[in-house]
């Protein structure tokens, strides 16, 4: 047992070369200004911010499965993004059916 | 006789050809997880997690009905996305950084074990990996992780609503939690931050 632990351990360990980068995310509230095939705008307390949309973007309308085409203009959005080939990619968007009236 | 010693001084040589050349690599490369394991590596591992798997478990039968995979869509949710993520990818930030990295449940490698094998690697675990053994020998246990075994084989089919609904199951942090919950009342209409 012990002869195959070492075996073991001697193939997971061996060619232990390369280095990668540690993961961060990126998470934004607000309203849809532009969006289109490949980019989201959305506007924020902290101004307009832009999303790069890839094919494995998740879209969510009112917490079920939606597609990039349900999202409209006006829509409060929140999206989910993570730095991908130097830009924010948006893996996913949450987003209300409509422009949702502001509570007082 | 002669023969006899000049196989087992080739043996030796070999083994120590073997040692001597994992250890440079171990020594060059240090003892990191972040490189890609290499596809020999991979295969000789997966053999011998199926020759480390007794005969006895190979040959079990999963004996649950699959209507109990949602029964362990939730236990996935809560005990093993975190590394395997709720669609069995291993896409999330512990899974692609594990050495070796945490295996796609959906493809041929994973689904073409038995039942019995998947059974047996969540109940005991695979030594250097980091995979636990989950099972405490109990009933209940062994009754969980047949659940486990059916929510694996439903994963190929796992729709988006399943998957949106085990976001919600997720281990949160209080952090999480309130970040949630902000993000629905924002959805909702709301601009103010919880505290």
């Amino acid at each position: 047992m012990k002869l195959g632990s070492m075996l073991l351990a001697f193939v997971l360990f061996t060619f232990p070369f390369g280095a990668g980068a540690h993961e961060g995310g990126h998470d934004a509230r607000g309203v849809v200004t532009s969006v289109g095939a490949d980019e989201l705008t959305i506007r924020t307390k902290q101004g307009e911010e832009k999303f790069a949309l890839g094919k494995e973007t998740e879209f969510v309308k009112d917490g079920a499965p939606a597609t990039a085409q349900d999202l409209n203009v006006g829509s409060r959005a929140v999206v989910h993004a993570k730095r991908k080939n130097g830009r924010m990619e948006a893996f996913k968007v949450q987003f209300a059916s409509a422009a949702a009236p502001k509570k007082k | 006789m002669k023969k006899l010693f000049v196989a087992l001084g080739l043996f030796v040589l070999a083994l120590a050809c073997i040692v001597a050349g994992g250890l440079m690599l171990l020594l060059r490369g240090g003892v990191g997880a972040k490189a890609e394991p290499t596809h020999l590596e991979a295969a000789i591992a997966r053999q011998l997690l199926r020759m480390g798997i007794p005969d006895s478990y190979k040959q079990l039968k999963n004996p649950v009905a699959p209507q109990a995979a949602a029964s362990g869509r939730a236990h996935f949710a809560d005990h093993c996305a975190v590394c395997h993520a709720n669609d069995g990818s291993g896409q999330t930030e512990m899974g692609r950084n594990l050495y070796p990295r945490s295996p796609d449940l959906r493809g041929t490698e994973t689904q073409q074990l038995s039942d019995g094998e998947l059974f047996y690697i969540i109940e005991n675990g695979v030594r250097l990996t980091g995979m636990p053994g989950w099972g405490d020998g109990s009933e209940q246990s062994r009754q969980e992780t047949w659940h486990l075994v059916a929510f694996i084989r439903h994963l190929p089919q796992l729709t988006r609503e399943e998957k949106l609904e085990m976001e919600r199951m997720n281990p949160k942090s209080m952090q999480e939690w309130r970040e949630m919950r902000e993000d629905e009342d924002f959805l909702k209409g709301s601009d103010k931050p919880h505290h």
